[in-house]
């Protein structure tokens, strides 16, 4: 029988090891997870509601139709990991390290992104409202950001706003 | 009383993940053992428990992270390299994150910037990529970025922050106390190589582990 994640996180507070799993239709909130690990992990429909990520690393995940509101994400890793359908809103990100992953129909609002750090990633119609980025040296480095038929390939390193400033600049279809 | 067992740590866990509650909850007094550990031959040095909780919490709350960095400054201060660690008051009533401590450096310094990279082993342990040149690049160049980032005068956060006169105030630190010997040269070289030369930095436990 597959175990929930909450069951595994029970009232743990941090330094989680969690891998090869997979869940759904969870609702975890207030929790604080920090410096954990989580490798090849499957969420499906899940949502993550004040929940304190902070200094953790996520490789191989994968999150479809998932939510994080409120959450802290400060000095994640996440490597290797696809976000398809989701949400992250109201979250704190700085210092956040997106390597070879990949966002599809994504929608990021209300983020501080402080220092943030994406390679070798891409975004695909998704969609970047409110963000705190602005001369907040979030780096984007040898990536791909597609919308509407459009696409750019960021060969180098360039500030996070170049990618803000690509998105603003489609209009609307 | 406080525990004064520290445990043995692999190659594949940082020294700092080791020191917890049964919970996974941070076990500051374990912390706060291993900075007395590093400072034992240091004869003036001095931090009570009560500082060395203050130096691990940001916002109010203790990390790993936040407790690896306080035990470096504080071998800092037990070498005899920086004195005078502590908190950005007016950061931290701002709720602003800029270097990690003010404190007075072996050459003017005000503020401390500490780094703590890993080796191939803890990486891979997380099932991220392992490579030591990657790693010590990034490093190099989210330093140089962070540097650019305070010093860019459109920066709306500088006011809430105490900053650095200039770029030679900020000394940045390296402890590569959670890499092994075996990989502490290439890191080095990796985060200079990173840096291009953009600021002075200084390693510690670079060569062997206090």
């Amino acid at each position: 029988m597959s175990q929930t994640f909450k069951s595994l996180i029970g009232n743990y507070k941090g330094n989680l090891k969690i891998a090869e799993q997979t869940f759904s239709d969870e609702i975890i909130s207030t929790k604080i997870l920090q410096s954990s690990t989580f490798i090849k992990l499957i969420f499906f429909n899940c949502s993550f509601h004040k929940v304190n990520f902070s200094g953790s690393s996520f490789a191989k995940c994968e999150f479809h139709g998932c939510t994080f509101s409120e959450a802290i994400l400060k000095r994640v890793e996440f490597e290797s990991c696809r976000f398809d359908n989701c949400k992250i809103t109201d979250s704190n990100l700085d210092k956040v390290d997106f390597d070879d992953t990949n966002f599809n129909s994504c929608q990021f609002k209300r983020i501080s992104l402080l220092a943030g750090y994406f390679t070798d990633c891409k975004m695909i119609e998704s969609d970047f409202e409110e963000i705190n980025s602005y001369d907040a040296c979030a780096i984007i480095v040898d990536s791909q950001i597609s919308k509407f038929n459009r696409s750019i390939d960021l060969k180098g390193d360039f500030s996070f706003d170049e990618l803000l400033k690509f998105l603003k600049s489609i209009p609307a279809s | 009383m406080r525990s004064t067992a520290l445990q043995a740590f692999g190659p594949s866990q940082t020294q700092a993940s080791t020191f917890n509650n049964p919970d996974g909850s941070v076990n500051l007094d374990m912390g706060y053992q291993e900075v007395l550990r590093r400072a034992r031959s240091s004869e003036n040095f001095n931090c009570s428990f009560d500082r060395f909780v203050d130096l691990t919490s940001e916002a109010g709350e203790s990390t790993n992270d936040s407790m690896r960095a306080a035990i470096s400054a504080l071998q800092l201060e037990a070498d005899g390299i920086v004195s005078n660690v502590r908190r950005d008051p007016r950061a931290e009533a701002n709720g602003v994150k800029s270097f990690d401590y003010l404190a007075d450096g072996p050459n003017g310094e005000t503020h401390l910037e500490i780094k703590g990279p890993v080796g191939s082993e803890i990486k891979k342990a997380a099932g991220l990529g392992p490579s030591v040149t990657k790693q010590g690049k990034k490093l190099g160049f989210k330093i140089k970025n962070q540097l650019n980032y305070w010093f860019n005068p459109e920066n709306t956060d500088r006011p809430k922050v105490t900053l650095p006169e200039n770029r030679s105030k900020v000394l940045v630190v390296n402890d590569l106390f959670d890499v092994p010997v075996s990989e502490k040269q290439q890191m080095e070289s990796s985060i200079k190589v990173g840096l291009k030369g953009a600021h002075p930095i200084l390693f510690i436990n670079n060569r062997i582990n206090r």
